[in-house]
């Protein structure tokens, strides 16, 4: 029996690499995610244990808030991130067994060039020369073995001018020694000099960041922190372990600070890393995923032609004396190969997609330092699991219909009955529909956490296999309707490619299922992503009142220097400047993020509907929107507490509530209470009012000239910010469409493979219409045609099912963040209509070809 | 389709609706080399019926494909009214078949998505052209598909189905019709009416008709039996009936059995 499956599956290797095809891209995907991430994993493990390789132990202050999350804006990992005093240092290198002790000092530096000054007098903007996509970061220099900086040109900086960079910043921006440059720091903008060159551990730089070092002195002056550190490093004597010094350390320091070792340090940091990277590598992965399902469908309907086309085969072998069982494990077998051959090749596949994915994460600004490609027996392992688990799974049906082939059947013409009557069909279909919608409404609405992503996940699953399912009981008159036009156009032609479309309702469904998919989920993205688009561009004009807003360049607009606003300030057509801030603290033992402004001016820079309450930001005030007064069940007047992460609880009152605003969040706290509680005194976004004798052209011509120090900043007026906006959700909705694209595009494997396979199990008709005088061109056209209309099923039904997911989404949406209303993006999803037609087209192009080659008399001559 | 038909206008000038001159056709290469036809010359007069019957392997099936332009020829010529369809490209070709050449087959000359109409207007359909009403009110008529022609083929009797292809092959009003063996599959009852109909059309409508057959009753219903033995012409009767046809092909089988006794 295994003989006669492997005779069966060589003798129809093309279909099989076709449908193999869509396994080969789905595991690829999901190979090549898993690769990246270990070979992340890896790679970060080796840099911080490099940079970290002599470190024992450490000390800084630790958070007061549980799993505080790592603070990126600075670059530093764990801990508060309030400064260690200098005097802590002395007591550290008195405890025994500590070889040597080094205070570190790290915070936000952005380097630029710096300008020289024109004849005109005009200012220049300089060239920046920190990556913008990065956290800019600043330390001091020293020489010890615990540095992971290492001098490889030029000399130390000493004086409070000079400056050192990274050796991958220097050559990427092709620097020299002596070069005249900016930073631009908590503490304002400051001159210096290139006087050196150092790299980082192994590597040129921390991941693209760039790192500029200072001596001692100047970096605690310049980057706010008068003698004080950021943490101590320290190496133990010979002959003490890392956690014997730990506990010795930990013994002597004063309240708020800990003790870890280099192990804990290094874990912490590839930790954290590898946790921002495994969320763009979830992210990618669950396109992989859509991939496989998609694939499943094709695989299981060019199962079940195989199957059709075999019956008198099958019959044959029943007649001859094999079993049902035997029937269904041939073929199952048969899945079985198709499948670790699919899995292996898409293995193979994921080495590419890994290396590709490095390239996009260099491409915004994360460079990877060169390691190997990592591959763990994980991957193997569930990459062979998913791809022979699909295509197994989506050969069971067909499996289980060639085993019913009669044994009579091999005597006779005999088409195989579908299983299962209307009845059965609408009773399965609805079986599916109606739980996958159930469970999307309650993932979106009323599950927390992953959990919700699950129930969304399989609800969609279900959903896609419920329309599958219903899908051939409509396919007949709906193509009925859409294939009229192209009757009407192409005559005869266009009415035979309708009524080819129309005649085996299960495999054309099965067919379009495939496209469905894609398409469904490129518009649900579309819809959700159109809305929310239409409703930033309603609530962010109506949210503010600013007249410019300066954020900073660069993908992940990183935070600048205070010294911006005050800057801005001293303008004399400013009204009003304000200063954004955001952190995460925790509030009923829950971690919220709360958001500080100026109290002056609040509301002539935003446009807050106040609720009640008054809109008072001053002392220990705090303002929340009324829907968190109202979900917390708070009241107006009462007292709150807040835990920092540096400092503990402190108490504010709710002076008042205001209605949902884009630009206030959900808590406001006033700027005084950050400087008092954080460390990091850095401006995330600066809204600035003009006066009422302002225009806003003379506005921004001199807010723009004082900002020409800072080029790492953006001045944008609303329209602007509103367009910043929407261009992101553009920019996040184009990825997700290319990587739906994918899934698209093994659709469309699909349905080159039914045509294929229907073209040759229409060669006597083929051949016929041929003698009769059909030309080429005009079988070609025949097919194509087909190939429209089960394009255009497919995406009518991905648009249907894509606007039910997109209006739950955003209805979802709408309901928690109080904003946004249902746009319906026509002119996108026509387009997308065209762009499934077109996918028609492409998919014939083979079929069509080989169409309209058949030989005549050998078609007819065929009994 | 006003205009008057090929083979009234071959008719008045006298020429053959179809001839060929030394046809050659051989299939293969080397060791696997079959010479099928060994340089037949034949004319098929206009508003003739001609059967060509033989032994199986004769070449029969292969002289009417070389004939109606479904198989290229090795050599010789061939002639469709006055065009020489070893000259024509791909194209050209299948519009001759479409606008000139009529065909029956033995089996499957129907689409299965198409009715009984559709079926028979197909050649029209796919050319553009518009049916000529009268002319496909007589055909139908004629073949007695009237009440028939809503019908999808599976919703047809065998018989009925073979009706609906000579309606078809009828309705572009060919220079030929080409039937190979269109009785294969009938009955006795469904046979008489399909040669009737074929007889018909050559007497009343001047049609000219080649059809490839082994049935000695099939092909006394011709003018003319055309008989081929091992690729070449080698008798020919006019009136035939089957008692003399069925003599004639079994001296012709005896003689193939001496041909292979002789090697």
């Amino acid at each position: 029996m295994l003989r006669t499956t492997l005779r069966s599956l060589f003798a129809r290797k093309f279909r099989l690499v076709l449908s193999a095809l869509a396994i080969v891209l789905g595991v690829g995907f999901v190979a090549g995610t898993f690769i990246l991430t270990d070979t992340l994993n890896q790679t970060f493990n080796n840099l911080f244990a490099d940079i970290d390789k002599n470190t024992s132990v450490q000390v800084r202050s630790a958070s007061n808030l549980p799993n505080a999350a790592a603070d990126q804006s600075t670059g530093s990992s764990g801990g508060s991130g309030r400064p260690v005093p200098a005097s802590v240092l002395d007591t550290v290198r008195s405890v025994p067994g500590v070889g040597q002790a080094v205070g570190t000092v790290q915070s936000f530096s952005v380097l630029y060039e710096r300008a020289a000054p024109t004849t005109s007098g005009t200012p220049v903007q300089p060239r920046l020369l920190s990556n913008d996509n990065a956290p800019p970061i600043g330390v001091a220099y020293n020489d010890s073995t615990l540095s992971p900086l290492h001098l490889d040109s030029g000399k130390p900086p000493t004086g409070p001018a000079d400056i050192v960079v990274d050796r991958g910043t220097f050559d990427q921006k092709k620097l020299r020694l002596g070069q005249p440059v900016s930073v631009q720091t908590q503490t304002g903008l400051h001159d210096g000099t290139i006087v050196g060159t150092f790299t980082f551990g192994a590597s040129n730089n921390l991941a693209g960041a760039t790192l500029v070092a200072y001596s001692l002195p100047t970096a605690q002056q310049l980057l706010g922190l008068p003698g004080q550190f950021t943490n101590i490093t320290i190496a133990a004597a010979s002959g003490v372990s890392q956690e014997d010094l730990q506990k010795r350390i930990a013994a002597k320091l004063p309240p708020g600070l800990e003790a870890l070792t280099g192990k804990q340090i290094i874990k912490e940091n590839a930790d954290s890393l590898a946790k921002g990277l495994g969320g763009f590598s979830t992210f990618i992965r669950f396109f992989g995923y859509i991939a496989l399902f998609v694939g499943a469908f094709i695989i299981s309907n060019t199962f079940s032609m195989l199957i059709g086309q075999r019956v008198r085969e099958l019959a044959l072998l029943r007649a001859i004396g094999a079993s049902t069982r035997q029937i269904r494990r041939s073929v199952i077998i048969e899945a079985l190969i198709v499948g670790l051959v699919g899995s292996t090749l898409g293995l193979a596949f994921g080495f590419g997609v890994a290396v590709l994915l490095k390239a996009v994460l260099g491409a915004v600004g994360i460079d990877l330092p060169a390691s190997g490609v990592v591959f763990t027996a994980r991957t193997a392992i569930v990459s062979y699991l998913i791809g022979t688990l699909a295509t197994v799974v989506a050969a069971y049906l067909p499996a289980r219909r060639a085993a019913k082939v009669p044994p009579v059947a091999a005597m006779r013409d005999m088409e195989l009955t579908p299983s299962g009557g209307l009845r059965n069909r609408t009773a399965l279909g609805a079986a599916f529909l109606v739980p996958g919608v159930v469970l999307i409404l309650l993932g979106l609405n009323t599950i927390t956490g992953n959990g919700a992503l699950v129930a969304v996940g399989a609800g969609a699953a279900a959903v896609f296999l419920g329309v599958a399912t219903l899908s051939p009981l409509i396919s007949r008159p709906v193509l009925h309707v859409v294939g009229a036009p192209f009757a009407a156009l192409f005559g005869t032609v266009g009415n035979m490619s309708r009524e080819n479309a129309r005649r085996s309702p299960r495999r054309t469904s099965a067919t379009a299922a495939a496209l469905m998919i894609g398409l469904a989920l490129v518009s649900a993205f579309s819809v959700f992503g159109t809305s929310i688009k239409s409703s930033i561009r309603d609530l962010f004009g109506e949210s503010l009142k600013a007249d410019l807003i300066v954020q900073g360049s660069g993908f992940n607009q990183q935070p600048f220097s205070p010294t911006v606003a005050a800057d801005v300030r001293k303008l004399p057509d400013v009204a009003a400047v304000s200063q954004l801030r955001f952190t995460s603290v925790d509030i009923d033992g829950k971690s919220q993020n709360v958001q500080a402004m100026n109290p002056e001016g609040l509301t002539d820079v935003l446009n807050l509907r106040r609720q009640d309450g008054r809109l008072d930001l001053t002392g220990n005030n705090m303002l929340v929107s009324s829907k968190v007064l109202k979900d917390s069940n708070w009241k107006v007047g009462q007292t709150v507490t807040i835990r920092w992460a540096e400092t503990g609880n402190t108490s504010f009152r709710i002076a008042g509530t205001y209605q949902q605003n884009q630009l206030a969040g959900s808590y406001l706290l006033p700027l005084s209470a950050f400087d008092k509680n954080v460390s990091t005194k850095l401006d995330s976004i600066v809204l600035v009012k003009a006066t009422n004798g302002s225009t806003l052209p003379t506005l921004r011509a001199s807010v723009t000239q004082v900002l020409t120090p800072y080029p790492n900043l953006e001045v944008r007026d609303q329209k602007e910010y509103v367009a910043e906006n929407a261009k992101q959700i553009n920019q996040i909705l184009g990825l997700i469409t290319a990587l739906l694209a994918f899934a698209i595009l093994i659709a469309t494997f699909g349905i080159v493979n039914t045509l294929l396979l229907s073209v040759v199990e229409r060669t006597r008709e083929i051949g016929l219409l041929r003698a009769v005088g059909l030309q080429r061109r005009q079988t070609r056209v025949m097919i194509r045609l087909e190939a429209i209309m089960i394009a255009i099923y497919g995406g009518l039904l991905g648009l249907v099912v894509g606007s039910f997911f997109g209006w739950a989404l955003v209805s979802a949406f709408t309901k928690n963040a109080e904003f946004g209303s249902f746009h319906y993006p026509f002119t996108t999803l026509i387009v997308f209509l065209l762009v499934s037609a077109l996918l028609g087209v492409l998919a014939a192009i083979i079929p069509a070809w080989r169409a309209s080659r058949t030989n005549v008399l050998q078609a007819i001559a065929a009994t | 389709m006003t205009t008057p038909s090929t083979a009234e206008l071959s008719a008045e000038t006298g020429s053959p609706a179809v001839r060929a001159l030394n046809l050659v056709k051989v299939y293969g290469t080397g060791e696997m080399r079959v010479t099928a036809l060994t340089g037949v010359s034949i004319e098929f007069p206009t508003g003739d019926f001609t059967a060509i019957m033989g032994p199986s392997g004769s070449g029969k099936s292969t002289l009417m494909h070389c004939l109606a332009g479904l198989d290229s020829i090795t050599s010789g010529q061939v002639f469709l009214g006055d065009v020489d369809i070893a000259s024509l490209n791909d194209k050209k070709l299948t519009s001759l078949r479409r606008d000139r050449v009529g065909f029956i087959f033995q089996q499957f000359n129907l689409l299965p998505t198409l009715s009984a109409r559709e079926n028979i207007t197909l050649p029209l359909d796919i050319a553009g052209a518009k049916v000529d009403k009268a002319w496909f009110d007589h055909v139908v008529d004629a073949v007695k598909l009237r009440d028939r022609l809503k019908h999808l083929p599976s919703e047809l009797s065998g018989g009925q189905q073979q009706r609906v292809a000579c309606a078809r092959a009828l309705v572009t009003r060919p220079a030929v019709v080409f039937a190979d063996e269109p009785t294969g599959n009938l009955d006795s009852t469904a046979s008489a009416e399909v040669l009737g109909f074929l007889q018909r059309s050559v007497r009343e409508f001047g049609q000219t008709v080649v059809m490839v057959t082994h049935d000695p009753l099939a092909a006394s219903y011709a003018d003319r039996v055309v008989f081929l033995a091992d690729g070449q012409i080698v008798d020919e009767m006019t009136d035939p009936t089957p008692d003399r046809v069925l003599d004639r092909m079994k001296s012709l089988d005896s003689g193939m059995k001496s041909l292979d006794g002789g090697h």
